[in-house]
């Protein structure tokens, strides 16, 4: 967690899949402070997206983000898939879903809650 | 009203046998009738990803990933001790390490929120040929080798 689901038509070349998942990780950790272990990415193909969309992001992430974060994360999805799959910004969406920390197993223990990510990667690997 | 949770299990093409599948599905079904009530029988769905699609840490991965909701307002003790029961019984079958799976149980309305974020990607029309195509998949996949199975590509 999180998990970004990454949806287009048509298959992504793999320069460009690769380029997406460097952004949306960059982008998850710089916005949320986040280790870059916790984030996963997976790509879906032949998705007719809605409104003629050339790209979906959904992604599940832990709650507790302020709504501040969230536009931030979102804003910065849309503009790097616009800018690598060379598409309008308006033909870019992104949904982002809360999920409660305390639900998720990950690393063989409970996730911590957002910005308790450092103890808890001690714990781990201590 | 009943509760019918459908456990989603996506895992990367090539890592899980049919023999594993099983065992897990089995093992499923018992945490919820030990955890939840006898008569909750989850209906597992496999969903395949390619090796090529699945990312974590900005490298290719091999983590599975589960999601098995668990009724609204159940308290995270309970949730605590069904989320280490699966991740016990996923080591002990398939024999690998801990970082190699991702488990979540969210309330169950947080899993139909899900599916239908997930869903609403696609136009209305595109939604009622995903549903249908999905249902045929699912369908033909239990008849043929008695488990639910998809594909994460469309």
């Amino acid at each position: 967690m999180p998990l970004y689901t990454i949806s287009t038509k048509r298959p992504l070349l793999d320069s460009d899949q690769q380029a997406l998942v460097s952004a949306i990780t960059e982008a998850h950790c710089s916005i949320t402070g986040a280790p870059a272990q916790f984030v996963q990415v997976v790509f879906s193909r032949g998705v007719h997206l809605r409104s003629r969309n050339i790209v979906h992001i959904l992604g599940s992430i832990r709650s507790g983000r302020s709504d501040k974060i969230k536009s931030e994360l979102a804003s910065a999805f849309v503009n790097s898939a616009s800018q690598i799959l060379c598409c309008p910004r308006s033909r870019c969406s992104v949904d982002l879903i809360d999920v409660p920390a305390s639900w998720v197993i990950e690393g063989g223990a409970v996730m911590p809650e957002p910005g308790q990510e450092q103890e808890w990667l001690a714990r781990q690997l201590g | 009203m009943r509760f019918k949770p459908i456990v989603l299990c996506s895992f990367i093409e090539g890592t899980l046998t049919n023999h594993e599948k099983q065992k897990l599905e089995f093992t499923i079904n018992l945490a919820y009738q030990d955890h939840m009530n006898p008569r909750v029988a989850p209906r597992v769905v496999w969903m395949e990803v390619p090796v090529n699609q699945a990312f974590m840490e900005g490298k290719q991965s091999s983590a599975a990933t589960f999601m098995a909701p668990l009724p609204d307002g159940t308290t995270n003790t309970l949730r605590h001790s069904f989320l280490y029961r699966l991740l016990d019984q996923w080591c002990s079958v398939t024999g690998r390490d801990t970082y190699e799976v991702v488990i979540t149980a969210p309330d169950h309305s947080l899993s139909k929120e899900f599916l239908s974020t997930n869903r609403k990607r696609m136009s209305p029309l595109r939604q009622i040929a995903f549903i249908g195509k999905t249902l045929i998949r699912l369908v033909k996949s239990k008849s043929a080798s008695g488990q639910f199975k998809t594909h994460i590509n469309l």
